[in-house]
């Protein structure tokens, strides 16, 4: 296995822990929890019938981009600190910073996703190579949404796009389409999920349940 | 502190601009062969004219597993030709591997067949479970290294595919490690392989491959000497064209063809075309060869003529022919049937995935699955070629 394996089974490691401490963790304490992701991170690495779980979840998922892994890792350490972190905490779940980081992956899963089944001869997710025909474009847009982000506050979008960015200097990982640090389609989904979710709430006069985020 | 952070965003997307707004260099097709073929037609003695026809016929593969299919093939520096394929009990199954033989050209035997690419050991040398192995592609690079890129599968049916390679530097004796492409935005699933890859003039990859989950249609991946995907164009668009095989006529023309599996009763291979070393192609449209939805193979004869391996009839793969154009597949000719069976109620003849293949003596192969449980090989020289054209 090389290095770009020992990456992309560490990114399917941190999403089998957050899906545990989501599945676990209004049963047990900030403590227990913090225990039970670091039992998370070594049953991992436990061999099964040849291969890692990591290795079976990232059979599935491939690479997760850099945003998956920031809001993962998020997820993970705040819900461990739980309270001592209050005032990340409130951060986090805040509505004003979740409803432009979700439509941002929602918007940019529709423009990506549907045409990636080749419903026509336009490919979006050839404008993620550097230097392709009209690939400018795609650089230009997630400047657009940095610009929003920074005369509107939208710190939380922000640093997923800047540090997706960041990745795609530094080749994390072993694509070089841009595309590939900034989204995913679990990312995408799960945003897509959020919005209906709000839009339900509005339509039948339910109570938004912001504090939820995950 | 809204200020830092301004200067931060510009400082993070100017060179982030300036990378994407600089268009990669132009690309030209390599019409030079690899040393190997190169040096061996240039005294082949095959050119001569008293050389006598000789077309010959034999399986590549020994009938060790229940099913074998998809084959392909690629010159060796000792002259000889090595050939890949996946064999099991069945399409799909647990127990197919992707098999190996070397070609003894002097006496044109078939040896040293054996298991190259095992399912559990691929799975574990890639840190993913798979659940298949499937077709195999071969070529030899600037380098003359031989890499094999290869289909598996760890969940789902073939749409589900992603593509992986290994690299040999010395003709197929060992193996780099495997090495997994990123293709595509979707859990990198649905890129599948048929159509050898050609280099380009700078040494890097021209791999045709085609995608096949809810559309099918053929794409055309733009790999480094390292083989990074450097870029991806699609050939086509829609639901039937899959399979592309790229041939070059100079360094900016190419015509590609592709397998049609809209299933019409008149289906027939679709082309497309490109004068700008594929920086754009044409409309992909019919062209006049028959087609029942299976692969084709073919190349560019030194004439400029091209040969094609197909199967010449709008339904069924009971025909497998040879097929000659020398107005760049404006017209074609029927060289030669290289199968021809009848079907009956009881038995459903099937010769498809042709690979051909010219080796060092400049002698043609044919390659290609033999009602699914052979590998057959057909052999024949430029005399017979020769022969066969004004015969025709």
């Amino acid at each position: 296995m090389d290095l770009w394996t020992d990456i992309g089974l560490f990114l399917a490691t941190v999403l089998w822990v957050a899906m545990l401490v989501k599945l676990t963790r209004r049963w047990f304490q900030n403590s227990v929890l913090t225990g039970l992701v670091v039992l998370a991170f070594i049953a991992a690495m436990v061999p099964f019938n040849g291969l890692v779980i990591g290795s079976y979840v990232f059979s599935v998922t491939s690479y997760l981009s850099i945003s998956t892994l920031l809001l993962l890792v998020a997820f993970i350490v705040l819900s461990c600190a739980g309270a001592r972190c209050e005032q990340l905490l409130g951060y986090w779940h805040c509505r004003r910073q979740w409803r432009p980081t979700v439509m941002f992956f929602a918007i940019s899963g529709l423009l990506l996703y549907p045409l990636a089944g080749g419903l026509t001869m336009f490919d979006p997710y050839r404008l993620g190579f550097a230097g392709s025909p009209g690939s400018i474009l795609l650089p230009l847009y997630l400047m657009g949404w940095a610009i929003v982000c920074l005369l509107r506050g939208w710190y939380l979008l922000l640093l997923l796009i800047a540090s997706a960015v960041l990745c795609f200097y530094l080749k994390i990982l072993p694509s070089l389409n841009l595309w590939d640090y900034v989204l995913d389609p679990l990312v995408v989904i799960y945003s897509l999920l959020m919005l209906l979710k709000a839009l339900f709430c509005k339509v039948f006069k339910f109570q938004y349940l912001n504090k939820q985020v995950f | 502190m809204r200020l830092a952070l301004f200067f931060f965003v510009v400082l993070i997307f100017i060179p982030l601009l300036l990378q994407f707004s600089t268009p990669t260099p132009a690309l030209a097709f390599s019409l030079e062969r690899d040393a190997v073929l190169e040096s061996a037609l240039s005294d082949a003695p095959d050119s001569a004219s008293s050389v006598q026809a000789a077309y010959r016929e034999q399986f590549a593969s020994s009938g060790v597993t229940r099913e074998a299919h998809s084959a392909v093939q690629v010159r060796l520096s000792n002259g000889n030709m090595r050939a890949f394929w996946y064999g099991g009990t069945r399409e799909g199954a647990k127990d197919v591997s992707i098999y190996t033989a070397e070609l003894d050209l002097a006496v044109n035997e078939w040896r040293d067949e054996r298991v190259l690419i095992e399912r559990h050991d691929m799975s574990e040398q890639l840190g993913i479970y798979l659940r298949k192995i499937g077709n195999p592609v071969s070529m030899r690079d600037s380098q003359d290294r031989i890499w094999l890129f290869f289909v598996t599968v760890s969940f789902g049916g073939w749409a589900c595919s992603s593509i992986n390679f290994i690299v040999s530097d010395d003709d197929g004796q060992s193996w780099s490690e495997p090495t997994r492409l990123m293709t595509s935005p979707i859990l990198n699933l649905s890129t599948l392989v048929k159509g050898e890859p050609f280099l380009y003039q700078d040494g890097s990859i021209g791999f045709p491959v085609y995608h096949e989950m809810a559309g099918k249609f053929g794409e055309l991946l733009h790999l480094s000497r390292e083989g990074k995907v450097l870029d991806k164009q699609r050939l086509t668009s829609g639901r039937s064209s899959l399979q592309p095989i790229v041939l070059p006529s100079d360094e900016d023309s190419a015509l590609v063809y592709m397998r049609n599996a809209s299933g019409a009763a008149d289906s027939t291979l679709f082309e497309t075309s490109t004068n700008d070393a594929g920086r754009t192609w044409s409309t992909a449209t019919l062209s006049e060869l028959p087609n029942p939805n299976a692969a084709v193979s073919g190349l560019r004869l030194t004439s400029g003529g091209l040969l094609l391996v197909s199967n010449n009839q709008h339904d069924n793969r009971n025909n497998l022919s040879l097929m000659f154009s020398d107005n760049d597949g404006q017209t074609w000719q029927l060289l030669h049937e290289l199968e021809q069976e009848d079907n009956t109620p009881d038995i459903e003849y099937r010769f498809a995935y042709p690979a051909l293949s010219q080796s060092a003596d400049g002698e043609f192969h044919v390659l290609y699955t033999w009602n699914k449980t052979r590998i057959k090989h057909v052999r024949f020289n430029q005399q017979w070629l020769r022969e066969r054209m004004e015969s025709s």
